[in-house]
């Protein structure tokens, strides 16, 4: 399809006062459509809005790149490893509209892919390849025949997954270690080992810092892909499944072949993270890949905005983030202490689980639309009347 | 002209001069759910070009009749065929996919997207990019994209909703969301639009307005049209072609002037052969006594 | 043999708590389309309340106990309706999904919190004795927990056939609207169905805290085992629900004493995940279940 350039005249009619659409009739003016209209649709961060929050992003990142702070660093690369997974769930609830309560168990698969390979002496990044291509694998074992239930069926059968996925990665214990969990191997990548610290023209790079640098660069990967989707023809037509599948159908997509693809690659992106984590962590335990770590990839999509790639990210590093943050936050408050009454179990733990519980309930009760949404309202309010930025965002 | 009272009757000279290019036949078509008979021995055809209006009471088996041409459900016996495809046994998009546009009675817009959004889903069956292109970037997919939009924007200034293009669809008034609807599934270029029952909760403005858009839409564009519709007025004003039901049976087809004076029909409308005068027919049914 | 039959009864037993779980999520879902994914967890919120006004706090009778607690839980109920699924309603059915999940999350988590992980004990007076029937030694809180769930179930039976109330809550399930327009208060009779199913939960919270098991905060996954129950009896039935969620229990208990030899083959604890398997051949043979009607299941 080639771009037709404008040889017409380009009116572009926004903001043209009240819509007069409802009169009419046989307005002799054909109204033509000025491409750069079109293109700011299809272009990311074509907002000024936007355009300023990558900017500070950015120089937020390079500054605590360069800062080499041990603690916040390994946060944040928790935090950006389950963004990728984050990414993922929220195309296949956020966009798609599929409930999934499983997601955690296609990271496993990705994570003890890689460390398996890793055993091997698989390349890292031949590794985490691979990782997507399993956990694509798995989801499509159940995929095309979950798919075709609706909402709370396939909500249920997804705890399903959840249960099954956790009890098969406890019981391979040849390849996840049972209970006791496995190590993994030090990952290289492209010759730089990523669990070491080196020296970079004069200066100390530490392991955390090459993860972080990686985690930015693949998070930002991801994030464009995924947004580039959500603004392009497959992009509406997932969102037109989610909000009402027989118009979708009528309109001429194919529904359940498009969710199948649509949980697929969300699997993948889990894949990816496990990966990811795997060659971080490189310690991995089965039973950290069930109904829990599902429902708090739940947690981090709601937060952020069911539907939104960015959203996703912050709601990631946000809850990633909350149990560190409340310790901090207790300890300078001397809250625990003080409420420690009846049992040792009331510690930060318990204290982030009543949080994220509470944020989901509240969110929902609230601002369904999460961050994202509740930005997205005012947008249109700090930028005064005109066209509507694209409502799928970045 | 009178048609006769029972089977799908057509007058010869009016068949004749209906447009040669069949795009929607229906052959014997019969639906049963159970043990009941929604549609029964329906025979029609919809010629290209043409505004073909199905009409009939409450119940006739009107939107039975456009699920089976849309693929929503299956008839039990019988033939229904578009441009070649057997509509029986195609999936739903991929009828669409071959040119079947259709609106819903109960709209079924995309709430939280704009009028453009909602009309570029419908442009789905004519953009070519794949789910990997777009996840890339590739040049062609949003190249196609930018064309595309092009080409809805049209499609939505023929409907008077270009100024409309970037507001979301929830808060416009009903008539406006019909519209848009419209635009959804004439964005697809189909060789047969299928409107459910489109000015149905809509006052006497809307209604206008509505009827004068798809009489712009069919000067300016080639498709046929499948109406189902209980306004008769509006029906009389742009039908070439009425098929009317009953009890799921076809009970008269012709031009609307034979279609107004049939006996047959008034029959089934009222019950009775009462001559239809303003003081006893219900506000929808009064344009069959009107003069025109 | 003797085993098996023990086996049964236990299996037996835990399908009663099921049951009652199930019951209550199908009651909700029937009268008011909303999905109480936080019933489990109420559940386990309605055992810690019978602890804490007997042996915790209180130290109130026992039936006592239980009965604060079945009142504190259903104004608990009639409270979350209220205040937030009503909410969530008028958005969407994914809203109401959630938000129920994260409230069973935060319940789970205030629980911890107040009451620790340490095995606590629900003060039931029948505790660990046994009965002889027939030379087979049973629990006395598995036969307590099949008689009073079979009397409460029956007794509900009776109810929506028979009172007025229990007749208009089915008119509201088959259709509000015109119930409403019939003259139920369908708002009052919201508020009754939630009640219900909060003390139904708490009797399942009982049953489910007895001999060998104690109570402790993470019951409500427990209870997670009811949904593929309620799944196989068909989710629009609530007969279904109580024969599904009690087959179910009786299933995975029976399977987990048997599994044993097994274990290299289908992994450990194999009974885990028998409900959940039993999730996906029914949806794959009979999405509808057995006694459930066709509705849209598939999309």
């Amino acid at each position: 399809m080639p771009e037709t350039a404008a040889a017409t005249p380009s009116t572009t009619v926004e903001g043209d006062g009240p819509a007069d659409a409802a009169s009419p009739a046989g307005a002799p003016a054909v109204r033509r459509l000025d491409p750069r209209e079109s293109r700011a649709h299809v272009t990311l961060l074509g907002t000024a809005g936007g355009k300023v929050a990558a900017l500070i992003t950015l120089v937020a990142a390079l500054g605590v790149l360069a800062s080499g702070q041990e603690r916040l660093l390994s946060v944040l690369n928790f935090g950006l490893i389950a963004a990728v997974a984050a990414i993922g769930l929220n195309l296949a609830m956020g966009t798609t509209g599929i409930m999934s309560l499983g997601h955690a168990v296609f990271v496993g698969f990705g994570a003890f892919t890689a460390a398996v390979l890793g055993d091997h002496g698989v390349p890292f990044l031949l590794a985490a390849v691979a990782a997507m291509v399993v956990a694509l694998l798995a989801s499509l074992t159940i995929g095309p025949l979950a798919l075709r239930l609706s909402g709370l069926y396939l909500a249920v059968g997804t705890i399903g997954i959840a249960y099954v996925g956790e009890h098969l990665f406890v019981n391979l214990r040849s390849l996840t270690g049972g209970g006791a969990g496995r190590i993994v191997e030090a990952p290289s990548l492209f010759g730089i080992e990523m669990s070491q610290s080196s020296v970079l023209a004069g200066r100390l790079v530490t392991s955390d810092m090459k993860w972080f640098a990686l985690l930015l660069v693949v998070v930002t990967l991801v994030g464009v892909c995924v947004a580039s989707l959500l603004r392009l023809r497959w992009g509406r037509a997932l969102v037109a499944i989610r909000d009402n599948e027989n118009s979708a159908a009528a309109a001429g997509i194919a529904v359940t072949r498009a969710r199948v693809t649509a949980f697929a690659l969300s699997a993948a992106l889990g894949g990816l993270s496990g990966a990811l984590l795997a060659g971080y962590l490189r310690f991995l335990n089965p039973e950290s890949f069930g109904l829990e770590q599902s429902i708090q990839f739940l947690a981090m999509v709601v937060i952020g905005g069911l539907g939104s790639v960015s959203g996703a990210v912050v709601g990631a590093v946000l809850i990633t983030a909350l149990p560190t943050i409340l310790t901090e936050v207790s300890l300078r408050l001397g809250l625990v202490e003080a409420a420690s009454g009846t049992s040792s179990s009331f510690n930060t733990g318990t204290l982030a689980l009543v949080a994220y519980g509470l944020v989901i309930v509240m969110v929902m009760a609230l601002a369904p639309r999460g961050i994202a949404g509740g930005l997205g309202r005012l947008a249109p309010l700090l930028r005064g009347r005109g066209p509507r930025a694209p409502r799928t965002s970045a | 002209m009178t048609s006769s009272a029972t089977a799908a009757s057509t007058s010869a000279v009016d068949a004749d001069e209906r447009p040669a290019d069949v795009v929607l036949e229906a052959a014997s078509v019969t639906l049963r759910y159970g043990s009941v008979t929604a549609l029964k021995d329906v025979s029609f055809t919809v010629r290209s070009g043409e505004v073909v209006a199905l009409v009939g009471p409450n119940g006739a088996g009107k939107t039975s009749l456009f699920n089976c041409v849309s693929g929503f459900s299956r008839p039990s016996e019988g033939t229904l065929t578009f441009a070649g495809l057997d509509l029986g046994t195609a999936r739903r998009h991929a009828i669409a996919q071959a040119g079947v546009g259709r609106t819903f009675q109960n709209l079924s817009l995309f709430p939280g997207a704009t009028v453009m959004e909602n009309a570029l889903v419908g442009r789905h069956p004519l953009m070519r990019s794949s789910i990997a292109g777009n996840l890339l970037r590739w040049r062609r997919s949003r190249a196609e994209d930018v064309a595309h939009r092009e080409a809805v924007a049209d499609v939505l200034d023929l409907l008077g909703l270009f100024d409309l293009r970037n507001t979301e669809v929830g808060g416009l008034p009903y008539g406006t969301r019909k519209r848009v609807e419209l635009a959804r599934a004439l964005a697809s270029e189909p060789r047969l639009l299928l409107m459910d029952e489109p000015v149905a909760g809509m006052n006497p403005t809307e209604t206008a307005e509505l009827t004068e858009t798809i009489g712009r839409v069919r000067a300016q564009r080639d498709l046929a049209i499948l109406v189902v519709e209980h306004d008769m007025a509006m029906v009389m004003e742009v039908a070439d072609w009425i098929t009317v039901l009953d009890f799921g049976q076809v009970i008269a087809q012709g031009r609307p002037a034979a279609i107004r004076d049939s006996e047959a029909v008034r029959e089934a409308y009222l019950g009775n052969s009462v001559s239809l005068d303003a003081e006893h027919t219900p506000d929808h049914l009064s344009p069959l006594s009107e003069e025109i | 043999m003797r085993d098996l039959v023990q086996l049964v009864v236990s299996g037996g037993a835990l399908g009663a708590v099921y049951a009652l779980v199930a019951v209550g999520f199908v009651l909700i879902y029937k009268s008011t389309g909303q999905l109480n994914f936080a019933q489990g967890d109420v559940m386990a919120m309605g055992a810690f309340l019978v602890y804490w006004f007997g042996p915790g706090r209180f130290e109130l009778p026992f039936g006592l106990a239980v009965a604060l607690a079945i009142l504190g839980a259903a104004v608990f109920m009639v409270f979350i309706q209220w205040a937030l699924v009503r909410h969530l309603a008028a958005h969407s059915h994914e809203a109401v999904l959630i938000g129920t999940l994260g409230l069973g999350i935060l319940i789970r988590a205030v629980l911890t919190a107040a009451f620790g992980t340490d095995k606590l004990g629900i003060g039931d007076p029948w505790g660990d004795s046994t009965l002889s029937v027939a030379g087979v030694t049973i629990t006395t809180s598995s036969i307590l927990a099949i008689l009073v769930t079979g009397m409460v179930i029956g007794a509900m039976a009776i109810w929506f056939r028979r009172s007025r109330t229990g007749v208009s809550i089915t008119a509201m399930s088959q259709d509000p609207v015109a119930a409403s327009a019939l003259g139920v208060n369908t708002r009052l009779m919201t508020a009754v169905v939630w009640a219900t199913a909060g003390a139904l939960a708490v009797l399942a919270g009982v049953f489910l805290a007895g001999y060998p098991r104690s109570i402790d905060p993470h019951m409500g996954l427990i209870a997670l085992a009811a949904f593929p129950g309620a799944v196989l009896g068909g989710f629009d039935s609530l007969n279904g629900a109580v024969v599904g969620a009690v087959s179910i229990g009786i299933i995975q208990t029976v399977i987990a004493g048997y599994e044993g030899p097994w274990s290299g083959v289908v992994g450990h604890n194999f009974h885990v995940i028998v409900p959940w398997l039993v999730l996906v051949v029914v949806l794959l043979v009979r999405p509808q279940g057995l006694f459930g009607t066709k509705r849209v299941i598939r999309a």
